[in-house]
């Protein structure tokens, strides 16, 4: 049995995989740009220019999306960590994910309406989106009209600082790309994150009886949703239809550990 | 009241030159009334910017030497009468006057034409467009003004360079109605012709005419300049590891660069960025070693992940 708890709204999934598909045509173009070639191996120049600039503008049109989304709903509160989280928080999610994840520990933040980051993923993304991203997009704007740029500052060509800002920090959030599909497949179970960021869902899975199906002793076939929230089958049959909000508090540790 | 010499000085020059010449013809032709071999003294006449002669109604021929410009340029060391011989007096006998110009190859020729690179100018030359359209009427005159003519290694930065260069093709190409008084050439206008490139004005003053309308060579400069057609179009013969550049506007640079900063740095990173083309190596070395990095982490940390699964299924 399922139970969805309501996540993530329409306009973010929708943001989320806009941003994704420019983001992916940045980082193809942009290589084919930087590592261009006569033979054209990725994209041909001018493709490769063309796309670069107009997906770039549309990601920075969808990053205001983001922004006024973040200003005038509730989601904005999540990336805001706390100081608890950023002194303790860290290290224990990062203990997670080098130990815990492969003892079947439970998740020491589990992700609900209240708070849907765990202290590493609030640290990043607050890193990504409110620091690298307008350096990367301030950065493209200003290369896309170079002749605004001083020919010389210094001895140095005026796009130089520019464009190895631009394109050191365009790699390292092409890095965090890959890092963030895959950490995406550490949720309660392997396809849960990727599933709720199409849906809007998470679905939280318990067992009839009312015992965690995360379980090893019950249920030995998933050690990732080992780690489920503490949600009481008993409040969660109550409010079925409704959203639900897990008993659990964020970074408790009632949980049922793993012995394997 | 004192009244300033300096400013009269010009036109008193030119009074006292109209006189002498007057007195002077009056005497059965030209007698020599001062002489002299130095730079100075040529430019009391040539220095001034108005001096020029009536070729036809109409059309003044400029006489005026820009003393600074002179002074700077390559032959800036050399005397006005070492190519001007004769001219030393004044007024200058019709004789002399008569005689044909100086021509470059006046001085350029037996060592001094095979040891500077001449052969292989006329070569190119004689292959180029400009030979092919304007024939022997195209000289080295058109373009290169020995008064003023300065090779591009000897300039400090490669804006300088791009721009002095082409100054040099302006001269004819942007003036459409000398292109066709003088050529009997109808142009399209240049920003016109120019319109495929993406930032066409940044492309213009960073790089030189002859970067992409010459055919490459060894040198920096080819005099094998192509007809419209063959004009490079391909973005990426510049903007990629190979450029084209790197032979041509830079190629002074990156044996500069390799003499103080040694081999691996001469990528030409300071004076210009050129999409494709500047690429710093530690820089690239330092993003695919994270890459790499990160691609191995996840591998292993989805195999860990997976093998304790495993485990836990056969327990």
């Amino acid at each position: 049995m399922r139970q969805p708890v309501a996540h993530y709204p329409l306009w973010l999934r929708l943001w989320h995989w806009l941003n994704a598909a420019f983001f992916i045509m940045l980082i193809v173009s942009g290589l084919a740009l930087h590592y261009s070639t006569p033979a054209n191996t990725i994209l041909p120049f001018q493709t490769a220019r063309i796309l670069h600039n107009f997906t770039g503008i549309a990601l920075s049109i969808a990053y205001l999306v983001f922004l006024l989304g973040n200003v005038f709903t509730a989601n904005g509160k999540h990336y805001i960590p706390t100081r608890r989280e950023l002194t303790e928080g860290l290290w224990v999610q990062l203990k997670y994910y080098l130990v815990g994840i492969f003892r079947g520990d439970p998740h020491p933040y589990h992700s609900d309406d209240h708070q849907k980051f765990n202290p590493i993923q609030k640290l990043t993304y607050l890193g990504i989106m409110y620091l690298a991203a307008p350096v990367v997009i301030l950065s493209g704007i200003i290369l896309l009209f170079p002749e605004m740029v001083p020919r010389q500052i210094w001895n140095f060509a005026g796009v130089l600082p520019v464009a190895v800002l631009h394109s050191a920090l365009g790699f390292l959030l092409s890095l965090f790309l890959v890092g963030h599909i895959y950490l995406a497949s550490t949720g309660e179970t392997i396809a849960a994150n990727y599933e709720a960021m199409f849906t809007g869902y998470r679905s939280v899975e318990f067992h009839p009886s009312g015992t965690h199906s995360g379980e090893p002793e019950q249920d030995g076939n998933d050690v990732a949703s080992s780690g489920l929230p503490q949600v009481d089958a008993k409040d969660v049959a109550d409010e079925s239809t409704k959203p639900t909000e897990t008993s659990m508090e964020p970074g408790s540790r009632d949980v049922a550990r793993s012995d394997s | 009241m004192t009244i300033s010499l300096d400013r009269w000085s010009p036109i008193l020059r030119l009074f006292v030159w109209a006189l002498l010449t007057t007195v002077a013809y009056a005497q059965e032709g030209p007698v020599p009334v001062s002489s002299g071999d130095t730079v100075e003294y040529c430019l009391r006449c040539h220095g001034m910017q108005t001096m020029g002669q009536i070729e036809t109604l109409g059309r003044i021929r400029s006489l005026a030497v820009d003393a600074e410009a002179f002074k700077s340029s390559t032959h800036g060391a050399k005397s006005c009468t070492f190519c001007h011989y004769g001219f030393g007096e004044f007024p200058h006998s019709e004789k002399v006057v008569a005689r044909r110009k100086p021509q470059c190859t006046s001085c350029h020729r037996g060592e001094r034409y095979e040891n500077w690179g001449f052969p292989a100018v006329k070569e190119e030359f004689d292959a180029s467009v400009h030979k092919a359209t304007l024939g022997d009427a195209f000289t080295c005159f058109a373009c290169h003004d020995p008064h003023t003519f300065e090779p591009s290694r000897d300039h400090r930065t490669i804006p300088l360079t791009v721009a002095y260069s082409n100054a040099i093709c302006m001269q004819c190409h942007q003036d459409r109605e000398r292109m066709v008084t003088r050529f009997a050439i109808a142009t399209a206008p240049l920003e016109a012709t120019h319109a495929f490139l993406p930032n066409r004005d940044v492309h213009w003053r960073t790089v030189r005419c002859l970067d992409c309308h010459t055919a490459p060579n060894e040198r920096m400069v080819s005099h094998h300049i192509l007809p419209k057609e063959e004009a490079v179009r391909n973005c990426v013969e510049c903007h990629s590891q190979e450029s084209r550049l790197m032979s041509k506007l830079y190629v002074h640079r990156v044996e500069e660069e390799r003499q103080t900063a040694g081999f691996l740095n001469s990528v030409v990173l300071n004076d210009a960025y050129v999409v494709g083309m500047t690429r710093n190596r530690y820089l690239d070395a330092v993003s695919i070693g994270l890459a790499i990095i990160t691609l191995i982490g996840i591998f292993l940390h989805a195999l860990g992940r997976y093998l304790a699964r495993r485990k836990v299924r056969k327990s």
